[in-house]
């Protein structure tokens, strides 16, 4: 799930959350995927951020294996625990995720 | 060269809290008060007015309305989270030092501290705890300690530091072989001198082992944990090199579903982002 603004949203992405009026009543459920129609109406209703699925799954792909791999070395030098449960695993997880693309960001950058 | 008394006068010498968050205290503590009593302190402070939108607009609080005065912000937020904005702003501000020959600054410390404070924010909402006001400015305020060293006694701080480095032990052990005194206790002090509620001073001092007298408190065992995600992410700098494992004792009562700290990340850093710009950005 990624939170967006406005100006950043596309035909074809898929809402994380319904989105709805001051009075909590839904103006387009969750998992809508948006055409170039709702786009204007969002604009019209007002609507400054969607929270959208996906888009950072997207971005996992485009990380190269050597450096995700670099990205696992760097954190086992600052988690020396093993996980004894999902919720641990998964915070090692996210510490790699989150190098590994600063990493491919910064690699990005110099090129 | 422990000097435990010196460290304790500097508390004992440090300013209270500014007025607004004074009278805001004093009209909340009152049972007859209303939101526009509130309001009407918050107005007179056109700075602190236009964070306290702002912060109320952010994603961080979720709120699927437009909040454009405050007394609409203490509608949604509450008013206990509305003063809690208030306290993260001012004590920023009274800690905050931009000197150019310290090697690390106060606002890399800061960081550390805002994203403890949204990643525990986060955490509360995953595990679905309704009350959640006290939060957000219990991640901002659980390293006060650090930063009052970092304020006041610089040049000890370094030792402490490069001793835990050295040794590679925890910061908050050094602290204590070298000053004789822990962040966790001085941020307890000045909590206390502020007149803080009991559940943050609670958070400032039992953050380290997540327990409250060998129990498990929901927002402190967030909090222990947020302060480990946060360090595992590297956000800001918090002076532990080494991430710490969770203590086992509080996954007994904090139940993730898998996956859900993994998909809580993109807010996360979204939140981040939009907190460090609110709280340390002019």
């Amino acid at each position: 799930m990624s939170l967006i603004t406005i100006d950043k949203i596309s035909s074809g992405m898929k809402l994380a959350k319904p989105i709805v009026n001051k009075f909590n009543q839904v103006l387009l459920p969750a998992g809508t995927i948006l055409k170039e129609n709702h786009i204007s109406t969002l604009k019209l209703w007002n609507i400054n951020t969607l929270e959208i699925i996906n888009i950072d799954d997207e971005k996992i792909e485009e990380i190269p294996k050597e450096i995700y791999d670099l990205a696992c070395e760097k954190i086992k030098e600052r988690i020396l625990w093993q996980p004894r449960n999902d919720s641990e695993k998964e915070i090692i997880d996210i510490a790699i995720l989150n190098l590994a693309k600063k990493l491919s960001q910064k690699n990005r950058g110099d090129n | 060269m422990t000097h435990i008394q010196k460290i304790i006068d500097t508390i004992n010498d440090f300013p209270t809290l500014p007025t607004i968050y004074v009278a805001l205290s004093e009209v909340m503590a009152n049972p007859r008060s209303t939101i526009n009593d509130a309001a009407d302190i918050l107005s007179r402070d056109q700075a602190a007015t236009a964070k306290i939108l702002r912060a109320a607009n952010s994603s961080l609080f979720g709120l699927k309305v437009n909040v454009d005065t405050v007394t609409k912000a203490i509608f949604y937020l509450g008013f206990d989270e509305v003063k809690n904005l208030v306290s993260a702003m001012t004590i920023i501000r009274l800690f905050n030092s931009y000197s150019t020959n310290h090697t690390i600054s106060a606002i890399d410390l800061w960081k550390h501290s805002i994203a403890v404070g949204v990643i525990n924010r986060n955490l509360g909402a995953i595990i679905a705890i309704k009350n959640l006001e006290n939060y957000f400015i219990a991640g901002i305020l659980h390293d006060i300690g650090k930063l009052f060293f970092y304020k006041y006694y610089y040049d000890d701080y370094q030792k402490v530091i490069e001793y835990a480095i050295t040794n590679n032990i925890e910061i908050r052990d050094a602290e204590q072989l070298i000053l004789g005194i822990t962040h966790t206790t001085i941020g307890q002090m000045l909590a206390e001198k502020w007149k803080l509620p009991r559940t943050l001073i609670n958070a400032i001092s039992y953050h380290n082992t997540g327990l409250v007298n060998g129990k498990v408190d929901f927002l402190v065992a967030t909090l222990h944990i947020a302060d480990i995600v946060a360090n595992a992410l590297e956000l800001g700098i918090s002076y532990d090199e080494i991430v710490p494992q969770p203590n086992i004792l509080i996954w007994e009562k904090l139940s993730f579903r898998v996956g859900e700290i993994i998909e809580a990340l993109p807010k996360i850093m979204f939140d981040f982002d939009e907190s460090f710009e609110l709280l340390l950005k002019n």
